[in-house]
């Protein structure tokens, strides 16, 4: 059997909570050496949970030997396992969850268990340097401004139904688009809107400090049916209102905790429009913006194995035999003992 | 119509058979629905599946999980595996 730990000591993250299997291989000292990810692209629709899983089953262990091959490290260098515990889908959750206690327990190594969300935001604040930033997280599984306060990540406004990325999406399908690998639907919806002029009246829904999408999203298709109106400027209107809404509410928030910084994060975090919006409202509350790189802001296993560093460094660790994956798990539910202390 | 179904598989060795029981068990401690379950036991090298389901399609199901589950520790073991190997060549 192998001998651990060496000198240098890291940790592999396994993220698997949607539609990328990634496996991420970061150092102690928050050095990332790799992260690998293979996106599973429907042939049409949305993600199917249970033929996401199956891919992820498939390239689980291409995606593991690469990512060893280019971190350059020995199996008996990893120190921790950590993997997405939630929250996301069952059935690709169950499959990374089981690829990394398969790890921990043949390098007899601790395994920890990462909510991804977390995970978002801590390695958003470790690659673009922020201290205590409000978070807006924007992604097709989840929408949500937050802040640090009283040893948790609160939320502060969140999606009461679709998230941001989601009603993109499923606009885009509905107007004809076809994902394809590394060119996904918002970036072409971004595309068309850079080329729309008129602002068409859709629906702007912003309740509290929480938002909806849904209801934009079906005034949206709407227009598309209607055919009286281009594509370019349906796609313009739609990106407007929607990050719009996201701005008023993460500005409210800034307002409210006087944080000095604005951190963008998630899949749609890569729209130059949503980008300039956030930065003009940091501005103007003399913040910084902080903007996450694409590669990081994406799912991926680095942010999985950096939040896990955090957590093992404050003795979080899950026995295997209690490694259960928690469907819903939310963002503030999690204790974070190594922010503030 | 309830369904039946056990599965047994061989693995290499006895601590491979424990790596696999280890990162199997905590599924079968909140299966994904109620309508299937699933023991897993080891003997030797000897890996047990049982399954129980209500109709064969939760059955299909349960099955299609666990052998997949297998598939993916299996996969990842070789990886490790083989990487092991290499620095033994190379020491």
């Amino acid at each position: 059997m192998l001998k651990r730990p060496s000198a240098a000591s890291y940790c592999l993250g396994i993220e698997s909570t949607a539609d990328d299997f990634s496996v991420g291989i970061v150092s102690f000292d928050g050095k990332i050496l790799t992260n690998v990810i293979s996106a599973y692209v429907p042939e049409k629709g949305g993600i199917h949970p249970r033929e996401a899983a199956r891919h992820h089953a498939e390239v689980a262990g291409k995606v593991l030997a690469k990512a060893f091959q280019r971190a350059k490290v020995k199996p008996q260098d990893i120190h921790i396992i950590a993997f997405s515990q939630g929250p996301g889908l069952g059935p690709c959750l169950r499959t990374g969850a089981t690829a990394a206690r398969a790890l921990a327990s043949y390098l007899r190594v601790p395994l920890v268990g990462v909510n991804h969300c977390v995970a978002h935001i801590e390695i958003g604040k470790l690659v673009a340097e922020a201290r205590d930033p409000v978070t807006l997280y924007v992604s097709g599984g989840n929408t949500l401004v937050s802040a640090f306060e009283a040893e948790r990540y609160r939320v502060f406004g969140e999606t009461l139904d679709i998230a941001v990325g989601n009603c993109l999406d499923v606009f885009a399908r509905e107007a004809g688009l076809h994902q394809k690998e590394g060119m996904p639907l918002g970036a072409m919806v971004e595309e068309l809107a850079s080329r729309g002029q008129a602002l068409i009246s859709l629906p702007y829904t912003v309740k509290g400090m929480d938002l909806s999408f849904s209801g934009l999203l079906t005034a949206a298709v709407q227009l598309l049916h209607d055919e009286k109106h281009s594509l370019e400027d349906v796609c313009f209107s739609l990106q407007e209102v929607a990050f719009s809404m996201l701005t008023e509410v993460t500005e409210r928030a800034l307002a409210h905790t006087e944080k000095p910084e604005v951190l963008l994060t998630g899949g749609v975090a890569a729209n130059k429009r949503l980008q300039s919006m956030l930065k003009s409202v940091a501005e103007e509350h003399k913040a910084r913006f902080c903007m996450v790189p694409k590669q990081y802001a994406l799912d991926n296993g680095a942010m999985i194995a950096w939040t896990g560093i955090l957590a093992y460094q404050h003795h979080v660790t899950l026995p295997i035999e209690e490694s259960f994956v928690k469907l819903k798990w939310r963002l503030d539910e999690v204790p974070i003992l190594w922010v503030g202390g | 119509m309830k369904s039946h179904v056990i599965v047994r598989l061989n693995f290499p060795s006895e601590r491979h058979l424990e790596i696999v029981l280890s990162a199997l068990q905590p599924e079968t401690k909140t299966p994904p629905s109620f309508r299937s379950k699933v023991k897993v036991e080891g003997v030797g090298a000897t890996l047990t599946l049982s399954f129980e389901a209500s109709d064969t399609s939760a059955l299909r199901a349960a099955l299609n999980s666990y052998l997949r589950w297998v598939n993916i520790i299996n996969d990842s073991c070789l990886v490790l595996d083989s990487m092991c190997k290499e620095q033994i060549k190379n020491t």
